[in-house]
């Protein structure tokens, strides 16, 4: 039971079409793991074979120590679940969705209440507990659900595109109770999303997918660093040609480019190649006008991986109805 | 006469005529029924009631046709309520909400279950309300009856709506579409209503119908509370429920069995 998922050749099939393709990979115990990649590249179906919702095709994932085909029980008390769609019952208030997630956890009511109110507390809905969710706002939701999510305590929670929909304010708060709560109860997270921003920022380690298939799996900075490392554009004042050749000669520099009197290039840390290069260029009397250092962005990491840009695939009409949900409900 | 109008012209000629003749016949009842009046019998009214209701009584066991339908209403209200079980998990697995609650540790079988006894005390429910507005509008009850009877006509409702529950929740057990579900019901609900005997007695059906209504759950459950709402003689009151007990058992076994494999999010 040394990692906390293990995916084992994960396939899922809907009839010719591959959803998902021979996937491999391993979640340790304790960290935020992040499947970034765009609609329809499979994110959502990994994780409905992970909360055995669906059965693999082929391959198995082993969660928590069980195994998802032969002990899906066992793997569902272990586990919680965000879904992408908005599924607290609108109807009932906060504080009875949060009971009734709970029934259906098996916790007995007393232990049920404890956690609800330090739940609500710690995502700071205590003040809305006793109102229905129908007039809740979309960020309000989401910390339901979050609540929710933890309320049998799960080693492991699954959040499928969590801030979908919300604005960056909200989005960088639901993260602010996430981590707070995994500090509190020590779980791993597992999470799918299409912003690059949030993979970049939240997740401590991410894997690429797209068309069913993992491109990549490393930490946003190893990532980064493959893509050849930091961006720097420098203007000379002087003679160009001698100041490329002064560049490329340094070492770690890559795909050296000069536009007039610009040079730009790739150097794999920025921050200490810099001033080396600009006391080489001052060697040579040659002097810098201006300079640039560019980390890379994630969405030149998804360039370098898949050969595109992030962009929205193309989906169903039924998935379609469901984003539209989603999108309006975390409008409200 | 205005040439414009010629086309009128040719229905208000024979609409005369007509009231001439419904005139006239009118003028020749009137004038029979004074021929006839010392040779008409008194009772004629009272023989032919009295000749109706012994063929009303042979053949539905009362002459209280109202009550007798009212019963049949029972059921019927009860089977359109439970035909519309599967809905639920339509509509719970376009929201999502299926796909989560399939990740709890609640077995498969209970979520089918939980439809069925919504869909069950929701059609107990409705057909309270139609066996009050029954007796408010002249349904007349067995004046021997005690809690038992009543206790056995609900028991005997539950039992078909949770047959009929759990068919249609094993119906919808994948499906996604609401509008498959509705035309599914619809294809139903009419033909069982009127292959059974909620509006007139099995004996007097067509050679072909009655195969079909003797198999038919409504026909039992009728059977059942017409004994026991209405005190009229029927069929064997054990054979009746073991029926319907074994109608409920062998489709509720059937949709917790199916849920096991065929419960998914899709």
């Amino acid at each position: 039971m040394e990692s906390a998922i293990k995916a084992i050749n994960l396939t899922k099939r809907y009839g010719n079409f591959t959803a998902v393709d021979h996937i491999n990979f391993e979640v340790y115990y304790g960290e935020i793991f992040g499947f970034l990649g765009p609609n329809g590249a499979g994110k959502t179906t990994t994780i409905k074979m992970l909360t055995t919702v669906t059965r693999p095709s082929e391959g198995t994932a082993v969660v928590n120590g069980y195994d998802v085909i032969k002990q899906p029980a066992k793997v569902r008390e272990s586990i919680g679940v965000v879904p992408q769609e908005y599924t607290a019952d609108e109807d009932l208030t906060g504080w009875e969705n949060l009971m009734l997630i709970a029934a259906l956890y098996g916790i007995p009511k007393s232990e049920a209440r404890e956690r609800a109110v330090e739940l609500l507390d710690m995502v700071e809905l205590s003040y809305a507990a006793d109102r229905k969710v129908e007039t809740y706002s979309g960020g309000m939701r989401r910390r339901l659900e979050i609540a929710m999510g933890f309320i049998n305590r799960p080693a492991i929670l699954f959040l499928d595109e969590p801030t979908l929909g919300l604005d960056a304010q909200t989005r960088a708060a639901i993260w602010e109770y996430v981590y707070r709560l995994r500090r509190q109860f020590g779980t791993t997270i597992f999470m799918t999303t299409h912003y690059l921003e949030e993979a970049d920022q939240y997740a401590e380690r991410i894997a690429i997918i797209d068309h069913g298939k993992i491109l990549a799996i490393g930490t946003p900075k190893e990532l980064k660093e493959k893509v050849g490392g930091d961006v720097i554009t420098i203007e000379v004042n002087g003679d160009v040609n001698v100041a490329r050749k002064v560049i490329e000669g340094i070492d770690g520099v890559s795909g050296v480019t000069v536009v007039g009197n610009t040079i730009r290039f790739k150097v794999r840390n920025g921050n200490t190649a810099a001033p080396v290069i600009l006391e080489s260029l001052n060697k040579l009397s040659i002097r810098a006008t201006s300079i640039t250092i560019k980390e890379p962005t994630m969405d030149e990491v998804f360039l370098e991986y898949t050969g595109r840009r992030l962009r929205d695939e193309e989906s169903s009409g039924e998935e379609f109805m469901r984003f539209r949900r989603t999108i309006s409900r975390a409008r409200r | 006469m205005v040439q414009g109008a010629g086309h009128f012209n040719n229905l208000t000629y024979p609409t005369y005529r007509l009231v001439g003749i419904l005139r006239k016949v009118n003028e020749l009842r009137i004038h029979v029924h004074k021929w006839t009046k010392h040779t008409r019998l008194k009772h004629t009214q009272a023989v032919i009631d009295e000749i109706a209701s012994e063929v009303l009584k042979a053949n539905f066991g009362t002459t209280d046709y109202f009550s007798f339908l009212a019963v049949g209403m029972l059921s019927f209200i009860t089977l359109f309520t439970s035909l519309q079980s599967g809905m639920s998990i339509v509509w719970d697995r376009r929201l999502g909400v299926l796909s989560k609650l399939l990740t709890t540790p609640v077995p498969r079988g209970n979520i089918v279950m939980a439809k069925v006894l919504n869909s069950m005390i929701r059609s107990l429910v409705q057909a309270s309300i139609v066996l009050v507005i029954a007796i408010l509008l002249g349904m007349k009850l067995n004046p021997s009856l005690n809690p038992l009877d009543v206790v056995g006509a609900y028991a005997a409702l539950a039992l078909m709506s949770m047959g009929f529950a759990s068919l249609f929740v094993t119906l919808a057990l994948r499906s996604t579409s609401w509008e498959s579900q509705m035309a599914i019901m619809n294809l139903l609900n009419m033909p069982l209503m009127f292959a059974s005997n909620s509006f007139y007695p099995v004996k007097s059906m067509p050679w072909w119908l009655k195969p079909i209504a003797y198999i038919n759950p409504l026909t039992y459950v009728n059977d059942i509370n017409r004994q026991l709402l209405l005190g009229v003689a029927g069929h064997n009151l054990l054979l009746d429920f073991t029926y319907l007990l074994i109608f409920a058992i062998v489709f509720s076994a059937l949709g917790i069995t199916l849920s096991w494999r065929f419960l998914s999010e899709s």
